[in-house]
């Protein structure tokens, strides 16, 4: 049941006395996660009347939205009398019990709870991210949000399925590995992931929901905020927009061709309830060329004023016009015709990437991923590869991996990656740095790519540019202990004893001693 | 003054005595005491087990040197310091240097005063001052003082000490100490000699009653020394004669000697143990005395030893023994048995009976025959075979029925043979045969073996192909400087797919190996037999290029750098092939297994069903004993398919059936909770265990059924192109088969029309053969005068008549016109040659060595058998029908209609013959002599053309059908290919091409489809040349008169 819903229902039995009408207004502007808004006011009422249920599950779900996860419990188990109307219960007591084995990191402005053990080395570079973000979006949205947000990285896709209304059968179809909901932001740990995920970027973009809601007291339809969400999401680390990929270009080319967009209507009530992760990767597509175009169109500060607009009472579609100085349909038209025309992206994925998570026995091995050659015989040719690398035969290892790559050039990652370790040890390092080189254009996400390539630059004492690889290359894996030894190398290479000594102690615990997760 | 020289003279006296002593005591005491410390030191090494000779030796001998060295030492002290005056006088002045120094120069003044005196070399009056003030210096000496007895105390304190030692030793070490001492001391005492003893009898006889069960006769022996040598239990009668005359005799019988106490040895394999009897003590036996000398007696022999003779007085007073005379048990050997046959692991059906041949013996009877059987985690059985009563030597044979044992597969049954003798003495003793086993067929191993023989053919295809590449990788291998490693390379080729053809041809023999590895190997190896072929032949002929001197055409090295190619491609289509293969096998051998369990489930199942049927203590035990085996061998099972389920080399699939094993895992804790509830006696929860536990089993099964199928998914695409292709095939079969048809039908009415004409001319043969023979005849005439360089022409022309009336007799017609063809030119040439012989001889006689007149003779023979045989060749050729002429404008525009249909067959033909390369490309699933069976098909159809367009419907026929049976011969080659894949449920993946009888030696891959050619019959226009040939010889031959006529109509009717 989805928890606004049932808040509602909670809150309906009878005539509404004037009380209860103020309770739930409370109770609707937390759900749009005005927590500072609601707190005096559920807390008031349910000091006044405190054995009056309504107001225990009001409060109970205040305290859900704080954090405070026990209380939540307590409260909303005594307002409920063992049924759990809303919902909340089962979150609250999920939260509550994943909460016992996290472990909790103080930002100046976050709040990182992570499982305990090797979670550990993500906060740094979270809090980084998150702070980044923060920074950017105030002055892009002119809002930063006050207090410390509460983020919480979860082990797996099911603890988030637990903490979420979601399905963990939806999480796993439509890519969902990160919410932002209930006034905290929930990020699936990038060790779920057999190849890790763009997690950095993903904290970001929950941030961007985070800011959008509170900036529009949750008024943005979907398609907005997850237009302004999937273009914001690298702010932190750039001007917007950076994720848009050829792959994402070419989707939306074809979905035009063929009159098959996801319309905005179809993206309610959430991006994550779409039924294919093809289908949630045009529709990112699609928001982010309409972001993209108000930026074109009314400069930087254009997409604040919009949520200004929406946040004073608009509707999404006037308050684009509005800022633009446009009508609707006209942005309509401009929309259809940018998406048709706009140049491709250069670098960037190539295709989907798909989230393959460890536990699914069709995606936990790296088979999974040679199956995306095109075709039978550069499989062979892959397949060749790999028996005489089990046999460290690296030459003949090599001229068969070569002969796939003949075939199917460095589009599929996992070949060039194996191509590379094989030329590495059969002596060809300048092939195999070709190789990589062409191949991380193609994947620059596929963070084995930049390790191996790293490995190579570090060798040649090329720290700053083994250094930038490495640090992509943890945007995506980062527990991968070899990221944070090399980064250590360059560290103390460059200068950073610090970040030497701290990366160097992330790759011990990711180590085999450490044993990783 | 003269006492002062005697008071000197005393002091130095008393200090030699003082000396003398201490040095005496000091020498005793510290030789004494090294002597006993020695001695002591030899005890007690002598008591810790040291050898007493080597003891006493080093202990005496190290304390006499200690000896000498003391009294060495005493004779060095006294010459030092008290043999002479001066030494004494520097002995007793030792602390006084100035004393000393007055004291010894006085002793030498006085020894000189004399001298001096007399030589007034010095003042005597000085000299006896000296001696004087000396005298009176040493008067106060104290001589205690002045000689330290300090060596004798310390050689008192040693002496003591020693002494001491002694005292502990003796106190520790008590009597066997003492009696070391005194070994060493005085040596181990010298034993007493033993007293003699003589014999007191004469010869002895002794006659032998053997135990009844050794069935021996008794048996007298006279004249000898008494020696008993009987088995045991044997009664021996001693009769002897002594050496005196005496009162009273008797025996005395000893026990033999009790062996020194050492462990046991083990008996001997198959050997029973048994107790050694204790030994009896010495035993008197009285004989009786007949005429004073003459002794009988009788003793029953135990257990060996010895016995003696002694006389007595009546009194009783032993008066005289003889020396012991042994007793030697003969022992009576272990009975033995053996099993002759089978050998000893024999592997067998599940419902066989094994018949087991054995052969038993004893050296004096045997008694019973038992077989003793051990199932897995079972106990002994036992049943009684064979009672053999005294039999020595017995042999026969048994059968054992396998099916009662309930073995798993792969299980062994021990069994084993155990036979008792009839010794009735001791007891019957046992011996055994060695354990053998019966072992139950088991399918999964024989098929594991072979496939690990495929599997070890495939790492070296692996390898090859690695050591190929990494050649390679260093460049071409077709440049002089590496033509002999490519040639190395090549060898090692070779000996590869000898491998692969030994590995398929062992995979091929064990029945239960999935026929298509076996296959598949034999395609990987002839594949690459091809390719190594030809890449060995393009480099050396390189080679032979090389050693004439002559540079190697760069065309030739680019070329044999392809052969190189093609060999690499070979050898990587075969290695990802064979994979895949592995793994379907793999997979399949999972589900299996699977089976295998659900069956062994199932079995415990219905033996609980029966227990809560008929409850009893022993069908509980049986139940539970069942149950711990079927729990063994579940372990096993899922030991072995855990262990199976890794070998995958798609990790998806790994991956996949890991899982469902591991969703498994506790179906062991659902067998230890029906043992439990069992125990409790709660049949129910047991039962309801066992069908939780068959409900993980079958979804064990199903699942692994799913993750067997993977192979065959991930092969769809190649299994699509064959279907394809299949069909294509199909299709030009059918288009093939229709032009064929049309065909046939111009054909026939081609034959109608010319029928006429045919039997017009078989019924003129008759004449024209009686014309032939006519010819022959003339020809005959003519041979007299035939010259020698006319002779070929003659015997030509005559076999050709002779040919052509056959087959005039046959109604061959075609070669008739044939044979006639040939008789005419070398007919007309000797008539012609007889003519120019004949006017030669005329006007020149005797120019030619022949007689005119028979010249003249033979020519004219000779032209008429021309002339006939001109005429026979005109009359023939008007006879015989050109099927064109009779050809009609309608037939003319059908024929050049199937002229183009069966153009265009040889196009399709040709693009299946591309399809079918591309398809060997992708996996060797058919042999490298599939496309040539689509050629000759392709050649066949474009042979049909080429007749057609001449306008033969006839010939193109025939080759339209012989196009035809090439392709049917390829087309069975796929039906077989789809047989076999939709039988293993796996949508025909992996799908080898064709079955290859045994696999010849040499690899050759033979035909797609074992059926043979057939031989093209009276269809075709003309009977192949060579056919005809071989008919017209065989009728040379001739046949018996009576036969005759059969024997022409058979000729005709082949030639029809």
């Amino acid at each position: 049941m989805i928890p606004a819903l049932a808040a509602a229902l909670l809150l309906a039995a009878g005539a509404p006395a004037a009380s209860e009408l103020d309770l739930r207004s409370a109770l609707s502007r937390l759900l749009d996660e005005d927590v500072a808004g609601t707190r005096a006011f559920l807390e008031a009422h349910a000091a006044a009347e405190p054995d009056e249920p309504n107001a225990q599950a009001a409060l109970g779900i205040l305290r859900f939205h704080e954090q405070r996860y026990d209380e939540a419990v307590a409260l909303l188990e005594k307002a409920g009398r063992g049924e759990d109307p809303s919902g909340y219960l089962r979150l609250a007591r999920n939260a509550a019990a994943l909460a016992r084995g996290q472990a909790v990191f103080e930002s100046e402005h976050f709040s990182i709870a992570y499982p305990k053990g090797k979670d550990e080395v993500l906060v740094p570079y979270l809090v980084e991210t998150l702070e980044g973000q923060r920074a950017a979006l105030a002055g892009d949205l002119g809002l930063a949000p006050p207090g410390k947000v509460r983020v919480e990285i979860l082990n797996s896709p099911a603890d988030l399925a637990r903490l979420s209304s979601l399905t963990e059968a939806e999480i796993r179809a439509s890519g969902t590995i990160a919410l932002c909901k209930y006034s905290k932001l929930m990020i699936v740990s990038p060790k779920a992931l057999v190849t890790g995920y763009d997690w950095l970027d993903t904290a970001a973009h929950e941030f961007t929901h985070f800011v959008v809601t509170m900036r529009t007291g949750n008024r943005a339809p979907i398609w907005l905020q997850e237009g302004i969400a999937k273009w914001s999401e690298t702010r932190w680390r750039g001007q917007g927009g950076e994720g848009f990929s050829p792959y994402s270009a070419a989707l939306v080319r074809r979905a035009l061709e063929s009159g098959a967009l996801v319309t905005f209507e179809q993206m309610h009530p959430s991006m994550a309830k779409l039924p294919t992760q093809e289908q949630a990767a045009l529709a990112y597509a699609e928001v982010v060329l309409a972001v993209e175009l108000m930026e074109h169109r009314g400069g930087r500060g254009v997409v604040g004023k919009v949520l200004a607009l929406v946040a004073g009472g608009r509707e999404a579609d006037q308050a684009v016009a509005e800022a633009l100085k446009m009508g609707w349909p006209e942005f309509l038209a401009a929309w259809k015709r940018h998406m048709a025309t706009r140049p491709m992206p250069k670098g960037g994925e190539h295709a989907l990437s798909r989230l393959r998570f460890k536990d699914d026995p069709k995606q936990a091995g790296p088979w999974a991923e040679w199956a995306d050659l095109p075709d039978q015989a550069s499989r062979d040719h892959a397949r060749l590869g790999q028996l005489f690398r089990e046999r460290s035969r690296w030459t003949a290892a090599r001229l068969e991996y070569r002969k796939a790559i003949e075939r199917a050039g460095t589009r599929v990652p996992i070949l060039a990656n194996q191509f590379a370790i094989a030329a590495v040890m059969s002596g060809q390092k300048a092939e195999a740095e070709q190789v990589l080189q062409e191949a991380i254009a193609w994947s620059p996400d596929y963070a084995a790519l930049r390790v191996q390539l790293a490995r190579l630059l570090i060798e040649r004492k090329e720290h700053v540019a083994a250094r930038l690889h490495l640090v992509e290359a943890n945007r995506q894996d980062p527990f991968d202990p070899e990221i944070h030894a090399g980064l250590a190398l360059a560290a103390e290479a460059l200068g950073d004893p610090g970040g030497a000594s701290r990366e160097r102690r992330f790759a011990e615990i990711l180590g085999p001693h450490g044993g990783r997760p | 003054m003269a006492a002062a020289y005697a008071d000197i003279a005393r002091l130095l006296d008393q200090a030699k005595r003082r000396r003398g002593r201490i040095i005496l005591v000091a020498a005793a005491g510290a030789g004494l005491a090294i002597g006993l410390a020695l001695i002591l030191a030899g005890s007690v090494a002598l008591v810790l087990g040291a050898r007493a000779g080597v003891a006493r030796f080093t202990a005496l001998g190290v304390a006499a040197v200690g000896l000498a060295a003391a009294i060495a030492w005493a004779a060095w002290a006294w010459r030092r310091g008290a043999f002479t005056a001066e030494g004494v006088a520097r002995a007793v002045a030792a602390g006084q240097p100035a004393l000393r120094s007055d004291l010894v120069s006085a002793v030498e003044l006085s020894r000189e005063r004399e001298t001096l005196a007399r030589t007034g070399a010095a003042s005597v009056e000085l000299v006896d001052a000296h001696v004087a003030m000396t005298a009176e210096a040493v008067k106060g000496l104290d001589l205690a003082a002045a000689i330290p007895d300090r060596p004798a105390r310390r050689a008192g304190w040693v002496l003591a000490g020693v002494l001491g030692a002694h005292l502990v030793a003796f106190v520790a070490g008590g009597g066997p100490l003492a009696r070391a001492y005194g070994r060493v001391l005085a040596g181990d005492p010298v034993a007493a000699a033993a007293p003699s003893l003589d014999p007191i009898t004469g010869d002895i006889e002794l006659t032998y009653r053997f135990p009844a069960y050794t069935k021996r006769e008794p048996q007298t022996i006279s004249g000898t020394g008494g020696e008993i040598r009987a088995p045991k239990g044997t009664e021996v009668s001693v009769k002897t004669r002594a050496d005196r005359k005496v009162e009273a005799a008797e025996l005395i019988v000893d026990a033999p000697a009790a062996p020194a106490p050492a462990p046991p040895p083990a008996p001997p394999a198959g050997v029973a143990e048994r107790k050694a009897p204790a030994a009896p003590a010495s035993q008197r036996v009285a004989l009786a005395v007949a005429n004073g000398r003459d002794l009988t007696g009788a003793l029953v022999v135990g257990d060996g030893g010895s016995y003696r003779f002694r006389y007595a007085t009546r009194g009783g007073k032993t008066v005289a023994e003889g020396p012991p005379i042994p007793i030697v048990v003969e022992p009576d050997a272990f009975p033995t048995v053996r099993i002759t046959a089978p050998q000893a692991e024999l592997e067998v059906a599940p419902e066989a009976t094994v018949r087991v041949d054995w052969q038993a013996e004893d050296d004096y009877g045997l008694d019973s025959l038992e077989l003793v059987t051990r199932t897995p985690g079972g106990g002994e059985q036992r049943r009684p075979l064979r009672a053999l009563p005294g039999l020595r030597h017995d042999a026969g044979s048994f059968e054992l029925p396998l099916a009662a044992e309930k073995l798993g597969e792969g299980e062994k049954l021990l069994y084993w043979l155990e036979v008792k003798d009839n010794d009735a003495i001791s007891g019957p003793k046992k011996g055994s045969s060695a354990t053998q086993a019966v072992k139950r067929y088991s399918a999964a191993e024989h098929r594991r073996a072979a496939m690990e023989k495929a599997r070890a053919a495939w790492e070296e295809l692996i390898a090859l192909l690695g050591d190929r590449l990494e050649a390679e990788g260093a460049g071409p291998l077709s440049t002089p400087a590496r033509l002999p490693q490519g040639a190395a390379l090549d060898a090692k080729a070779r000996a590869v797919h000898g491998r692969l053809r030994d590995a398929a041809n062992e995979v091929r023999e064990e029945k239960a190996a999935p026929r298509e590895v076996a296959q598949a190997l034999l395609n990987v190896s002839t594949g690459l037999r091809t390719a190594e072929q030809r890449t060995t032949a393009g480099r050396q002929a390189l080679l032979r290029v090389l050693q004439t001197g002559q540079p190697v055409e760069r065309g030739a090295s680019a070329q044999l750098d392809v052969f190189d190619r093609l060999l690499d491609e070979e050898a990587e289509k075969g290695i990802v092939y064979l994979e895949q293969l592995f793994d379907k096998a793999r997979a399949e051998e999972l589900v299996r297994l699977a089976k295998d369990l659900a069956d062994k489930r199932r079995d415990l199942q219905q033996l609980l069903e029966k227990y809560r049927d008929a409850p009893s203590e022993k069908a509980k035990q049986e139940v539970l004993a069942q149950l711990r085996r079927v729990r063994q061998r579940m372990q096993e099972l899922m030991a072995r398919m855990a262990e199976t389920a890794k070998g995958f080399h798609d990790e998806h699939m790994n991956a996949e059936a890991l899982a469902e094993l591991g969703k498994q895992k506790d179906m062991l804790g659902g067998l230890d909770a029906a043992e439990q509830a069992l125990q409790k006696g709660d049949v129910a929860a047991a039962m309801k265990a066992l069908d939780e536990l068959g409900g993980q089993v079958d979804a064990l099964m199903a699942g692994l059924e799913r993750t067997s199928k993977v192979p065959d998914e991930k092969q769809k695409e190649l299994l699509k192109e064959m279907l394809a292709f299949k069909e294509e095939l199909e299709k030009v079969q059918a288009e093939q088969q229709q032009v064929a048809g049309e065909t046939e039908r111009v054909k026939a009415e081609l034959r109608r029309r010319v029928a006429d004409k045919l039997e017009q001319a078989r019924r003129e043969s008759r004449r024209l053969e009686q014309l032939a023979k006519e010819a022959r005849a003339a020809l005959r005439e003519a041979q007299p005068g035939v010259p020698t360089r006319a002779e070929l022409d003659l015997e030509t022309a005559q076999d050709a008549l002779s040919d052509l009336e056959r087959a005039l007799a046959m109604k061959d017609l075609d070669a008739s016109v044939e044979m006639a063809q040939r008789a005419l030119a070398p007919s007309q040439r000797l008539a012609m040659m007889l003519e120019e012989d004949a006017a030669i001889s005329k006007r020149f006689p005797g120019a030619t060595n022949k007689d005119p007149l028979t010249l003249e003779g033979a020519q004219k023979h000779a032209r008429d058998a021309a002339r006939k045989i001109a005429q026979l060749e005109a009359e023939l050729q008007k006879l015989v029908p050109d099927p064109r002429q009779a050809l009609t404008p309608g037939d003319a525009a059908r024929l050049s209609e199937l002229t183009s249909k069966q153009g265009q067959l040889e196009r399709k033909a040709g693009e299946l013959q591309s399809k079918l390369g591309g398809l060997m490309q992708k996996a060797p699933v058919f042999p490298p002599s599939a496309p040539q069976l689509l050629g000759e098909a392709r050649g066949h159809m474009g042979q049909a053309t080429g007749e057609l367009s001449q306008k033969n419907p006839q010939r193109g026929h025939g080759e339209q059908q012989a196009a035809l049976d090439s392709l049917r011969r390829f087309e069975q080659g796929l039906e077989q290919m789809a047989k076999r894949g939709g039988g293993s449920g796996g949508g025909g993946f992996p799908f080898p091409f064709g079955e290859q009888g045994s696999g010849g030696q040499d690899g050759e891959s033979g035909e797609p489809t074992p059926e043979k050619v057939e031989i093209p019959g009276a269809e075709a226009h003309r009977i192949p040349e060579e056919f005809r040939k071989d008919l017209m010889e065989a009728m040379k031959q001739g046949a018996p008169e009576r036969y005759r006529g059969e024997v022409q109509h058979y000729y005709e009717e082949l030639v029809r």
